[in-house]
């Protein structure tokens, strides 16, 4: 089948990689299962939320929590940490937080006979870093995980320090209580691969998590994946096929998001002051592997990526005020985007019926 | 070739197809809007195409040329009918794959029967094919069964009134030389004009120079009837007059050199028909004898000295100005001048023996082509009518900035400023003294000026 293609079509993809067995399949699968499966027990009925929490593990992605206080942000981040086997650090951003309390700052110290500079790395130099009430600390502050964020590396008087791999920011912010905080400037945020919103529980939620938790204490969790697993999942991600027809429906739907380009909605053109960058197709792309990784599939299917576009997008477009008049939010825009761009490029003839 | 495959080159015919038939549709529609006005244009503008009508369907052909070419240029390109068969089918993604990447242990994970790929091939929409040629065609068949229209009896062909005229002017030119033969020259003259007038006005509509051209050529060849019908008429006269000095009633008044003018005047016309053509030719319709006594005239030249042959000559004299003056009528019908020897100078001229018509401002003089009939004496319609009064509105001032600035009781005696500014400031100075004095009083404020005056 695949000379055919190639024969007519002649770009498709060309990775090298051959694709994951169906037995690979099914064992990453079964991994991605048992971490969701001990996630649940922290975190109860909450299902989507955790599956978008993996998928944007498997894509390498950071994340942004953002929820009222009491719904178990923090204790996702923590279960995570604890069922992954991870080396975990939590900061918690204040608004008198110094960037060297996060990268860490070089100490005189006496050695060897003599004195010198010795760089103490800080909180940031952990494979996962709960950065807590994010929005929290000062632009000043925040701004010095960009470079961790983007090239996971921290430079600290001129000296360049690697951090570990995998590096993962996790953070979290509380929409409410606005009062002496600072947003996230649209350059922090763009480096966040997901913005979640976690939302409230339902009663029978409540019930259950009234029923399993003694003075709010989380169960004890035993480490499921190892770095190695992990290491060994991304890989796996990694060889998840993407199909052109659907690269061209990311393109599609980013290049939607820009009020500018003809081809976008009205609303869009109305609404929107900035679309999504470059980076959004990119992390859109590795989401939706990761997604279909976890749905134990060998390559991205146009519902993986309506599975993760939300959650990738939201936070990446900027809105007028005239679409906060008229009840508009990033997560609607989104919404439409998904109805209005066709997942396939042409449509079937108006003469055919399925 | 997997199983895959094939139903992927059928999935891709079958698009195709669908592809063109929209096309198609679309373009039929097209055509039939076209085709139904054109339609429409036979049955309403032109009833003798109606009978080409059927030809319109071939039409259709290049319409559907048109379609395939489009269909081609748009067809869905081969990763969508890819795309839409795999959604078709629900492998969210796996076939698009495999299309792209060769895998056999996920190639088994496909569906296999052919009832499952057959079931997901799309079916044409009849309905909906068909939705776009629904108006058109219903236009169309309004169109045909929309009745003809009766096409004009008579028709009305370019230059037919130029050809009516230049035809007038041959049939005029032909009477004239029945009874009057012209010269060589200028019978080529006129025959060469009337001609290019024919050629000019066989395209062209009329101009008001041509019909000035036919007015003049219409005009010559009528003087030319009237030359001969003045001739005829004295030739008539001097007959007269010698018949009756030979019956011996004003014999003795004339003396001899009389006698010999009006044998001359009496003979001129038999010369002037002599010279050209043979007194038979000229007058086939007469007796013999009266040919054989014309021929003998012609050849003496005057009269014979004895009686009885005279009177017989001039009785064979009479007979022949007769014959000449019935050509004349005739010829005078033919003049569409004239108005069939009925116009006020032709009246009675030669038909009716007298020439007077009793008619006023007719002296033969052409006036253009305004001329137009004129009654004198009648009054008009209005005469003698009673004159009818109407009250006027009441009068106000001509602008509501204007204000009468005082009333006196005799005219102000103000001399206008002698720098008085001209042109544009002369209005402005124009408010005060005699303007003032001189403007009109308005009707609502008389009796109020009336009362003031008559106190005091």
């Amino acid at each position: 089948m695949s000379q055919s293609v190639d024969r007519e079509v002649g770009v498709a993809e060309k990775s090298g990689a051959p694709l994951l067995t169906p037995q690979e399949v099914e064992s990453s699968q079964q991994q991605l299962q048992s971490l969701l499966a001990g996630l649940e027990q922290a975190i109860i009925g909450q299902r989507n939320l955790l599956d978008l929490v993996v998928i944007c593990l498997l894509a390498r992605g950071h994340m942004l929590l953002e929820g009222l206080p009491g719904l178990g942000k923090t204790e996702l981040v923590k279960s995570l940490s604890a069922l992954l086997g991870l080396q975990f650090r939590r900061v918690q951003f204040t608004p008198d937080l110094l960037p060297s309390d996060i990268v860490g700052a070089p100490i005189l110290e006496d050695q060897g006979g003599g004195r010198r500079l010795v760089f103490h790395r800080g909180p940031i130099f952990a494979n996962l870093l709960l950065a807590d009430e994010i929005n929290r600390a000062t632009p000043k502050t925040q701004s010095a995980l960009l470079e961790a964020m983007q090239e996971r590396r921290a430079t600290v008087l001129g000296e360049t320090h690697e951090l570990p791999d995998p590096f993962f920011v996790l953070a979290t912010q509380n929409p409410i209580e606005l009062e002496g905080t600072y947003p996230l400037p649209e350059a922090q945020l763009d480096r966040f691969t997901f913005k979640i919103q976690v939302e409230g529980v339902s009663s029978d939620t409540l019930e259950a998590i009234i029923n399993t938790r003694q003075h709010g204490r989380p169960p004890l969790l035993q480490e499921v994946l190892s770095a190695e697993q992990l290491s060994k999942l991304f890989a796996q991600c990694d060889r998840v096929h993407l199909p052109s027809a659907v690269a061209n429906y990311i393109a599609r739907l980013v290049t939607a998001t820009h009020p500018q380009q003809p081809s976008s909605p009205d609303e869009v053109k109305r609404f929107v002051r900035f679309g999504a960058s470059p980076r959004a197709a990119i992390a859109l792309a590795g989401t939706a592997r990761a997604s279909a990784l976890l749905s134990g599939k060998p390559n991205v299917g146009f519902s993986d990526v309506k599975r993760v576009a939300s959650s990738v997008l939201s936070h990446r477009l900027i809105l007028d005020y005239s679409a906060r008049l008229e009840g508009w939010t990033p997560r609607t825009m989104v919404d439409r985007l998904l109805d209005v761009v066709s997942d396939v490029g042409r449509p079937l003839p108006e003469a055919l019926t399925t | 070739m997997s199983k895959a495959d094939i139903w992927i080159e059928r999935y891709r015919r079958r698009l195709a197809w669908g592809q063109f038939l929209q096309r198609a549709a679309e373009t039929t529609a097209i055509y039939l809007l076209m085709a139904g006005a054109v339609v429409l244009m036979m049955k309403l503008g032109g009833p003798r195409y109606w009978q080409y009508s059927p030809w319109l369907l071939i039409g259709v052909l290049p319409m559907l040329g048109i379609a395939a070419w489009r269909s081609e240029q748009d067809i869905v390109p081969y990763r969508e009918s890819i795309a839409l068969l795999d959604r078709q089918i629900q492998a969210d993604g796996l076939l698009m794959t495999l299309s792209e990447m060769s895998d056999e242990e996920w190639n088994e994970k496909l569906p296999q029967g052919d009832w499952f790929w057959k079931s997901h091939i799309p079916k044409f929409r009849l309905g909906r094919l068909l939705k776009p040629c629904r108006i058109p065609a219903l236009f169309v068949i309004g169109a045909c069964f929309l009745p003809l229209r009766p096409e004009a009896e008579t028709k009305i062909l370019a230059g037919t009134v130029g050809d009516e005229a230049t035809q007038d002017l041959d049939e005029m030119l032909e009477a004239v030389q029945e009874i009057a033969p012209l010269e060589e020259e200028e019978e080529q003259e006129i025959q060469q004009a009337i001609d290019e007038l024919r050629e000019e006005t066989e395209h062209q509509p009329l101009t008001h120079e041509k019909w000035e051209t036919i007015d003049s050529l219409s005009d010559r060849l009528r003087m030319k009837i009237e030359s001969q019908a003045a001739s005829v008429s004295k030739a008539q006269s001097a007959l007269q007059t010698l018949g009756g000095s030979e019956g011996g009633v004003t014999l003795a008044k004339l003396d001899a050199k009389q006698m010999q003018d009006h044998e001359n005047a009496a003979l001129e016309t038999l010369q002037k028909a002599g010279a050209s053509n043979t007194i038979a030719g000229k007058t086939g319709n007469l007796s013999a004898a009266t040919q054989k006594q014309l021929q003998r005239l012609l050849k003496d030249g005057k009269l014979s000295s004895d009686p009885s042959e005279r009177q017989a000559q001039l009785d064979a004299l009479d007979e022949f100005l007769k014959s000449e003056n019935e050509k004349l009528c005739k010829a005078r019908e033919k003049c569409k001048s004239c108005k069939g020897g009925k116009c006020s100078s032709c009246q009675g001229a030669l038909c009716n023996g007298n020439g007077n018509c009793n008619k006023p401002g007719r002296g033969g003089i052409t006036r253009g082509r305004g001329d137009a009939e004129m009654a004198y004496g009648d009054e008009s319609d209005e005469q003698g009518s009673k004159f009818k009064e109407i009250a006027l509105p009441p009068g106000y001032l001509d602008e509501q900035s204007d204000q009468i600035s005082k009333i006196t009781l005799a005219a102000p005696n103000e001399t206008p400023v002698e720098s008085t500014a001209r042109g544009s400031f002369r209005t402005f100075f124009a408010e005060s003294g005699q303007e003032v004095w001189k403007r009109p009083l308005s009707p609502r404020h008389r009796q109020v000026v009336k009362g003031y005056f008559s106190k005091q």
